[in-house]
């Protein structure tokens, strides 16, 4: 998850992320609070019944597929133009693991969501590309900067999404997490991986103020 | 949800009512949530008959909706049992006329059918 995608149509600092993950949770999780842990199967297939909207105001139902994948591909989004569907699709193993509660397919759903949330117009725009063209352009290569790339912003907000900042804050000054055990203890309370909770930890601690407040810079 | 809804959004619509997932009704009918996904999505032929009336029994609800639909959307009538030269005669010549009959004609046929299940 941590190669360089396409270039998305805007660069997003990770405040602009945090601000798009906390308010796409409260939609699609409203029942869940900042503190807690998103639910997995139930997220995925809940999906079916939400949606997205394009810049032109266009609102677009998403949509859920379970598909057998090749090894090593977990899933993907696409915008499906027959039937106008934002599509997250997850690969049958994957699913088997969030059935599991399993950490890492938590979070290859969240940044799944991620590009439906976020990349929406582009995928609306290559998935109506003919198919060579469409693959040309995803795995078009270029010198971007790493906020302007897709897969970045995905994995940044699939780390806000399943452990937002407001909900560490909220925990670290009711005194329920020790700040040196920080990745640890996100890693047991939003059902993350090591890597995950470590990652979100170290960005937490640098960039604390700027997440909370979900500032543009 | 009307009958003559495309069986899959039908079947995911009933489901998620039901509060199943995928991966619940793929288990209970030993089938793979692939299968489940491409039935939902279309990609694939609806359920056959014990399949969709087991479903049923495993969401809680009537057959009938998806029973209709599944047979609207296949085109095709499910024959059960090994029925004589006459009954094939009868359901084909039924099959070609049921488009024509009235409601109470139909209602006629339909109080037959319940008198015979019970």
């Amino acid at each position: 998850m941590s190669q360089r995608g396409f270039k998305a149509d805007h660069g997003r600092s990770r405040g602009v992320i945090e601000l798009s993950a906390r308010r796409t949770r409260e939609v699609f999780c409203p029942e869940v609070g900042p503190m807690e842990a998103v639910p997995s199967v139930w997220l995925f297939e809940g999906l079916e019944r939400r949606s997205v909207r394009l810049q032109d105001g266009r609102v677009v139902k998403l949509s859920v597929d379970v598909k057998d994948l090749p090894p090593g591909q977990e899933g993907f989004s696409k915008y499906h133009a027959g039937k106008d569907r934002m599509v997250v699709a997850l690969s049958s193993a994957t699913y088997g693991q969030l059935e599991l509660n399993d950490g890492r397919a938590r979070f290859t759903l969240a940044h799944e969501i991620g590009h439906v949330v976020l990349h929406c117009n582009e995928l609306e725009r290559l998935g109506t590309l003919p198919h060579a063209a469409g693959a040309m352009a995803r795995a078009a290569r270029r010198g971007h900067a790493v906020f302007r790339d897709c897969e970045w912003q995905a994995n940044a907000f699939a780390s806000a999404f399943l452990m937002p900042a407001r909900g560490i804050k909220q925990m670290m000054a009711e005194g329920s997490l020790r700040y040196l055990n920080l990745g640890q203890a996100l890693s047991s309370n939003y059902v993350v991986s090591d890597m995950a909770a470590r990652i979100r930890a170290d960005v937490y601690r640098k960039d604390e103020a700027k997440l909370v407040n979900e500032t543009r810079y | 949800m009307a009958a003559t809804e495309k069986f899959g959004p039908l079947l995911r619509h009933l489901r998620l009512n039901a509060g199943k997932s995928m991966g619940d009704l793929a288990r209970h009918l030993g089938v793979s949530v692939p299968y489940i996904s491409d039935v939902e999505h279309g990609r694939r032929a609806p359920l056959a008959r014990h399949r969709i009336l087991d479903t049923a029994r495993f969401l809680g609800i009537e057959p009938s909706t998806l029973l209709v639909s599944a047979t609207q959307s296949r085109g095709v009538l499910d024959i059960e049992g090994n029925p004589s030269e006459h009954a094939v005669e009868v359901g084909m010549n039924f099959a070609g006329a049921m488009g024509r009959l009235s409601e109470s004609q139909l209602n006629q046929i339909a109080r037959i059918l319940e008198a015979e299940e019970d």
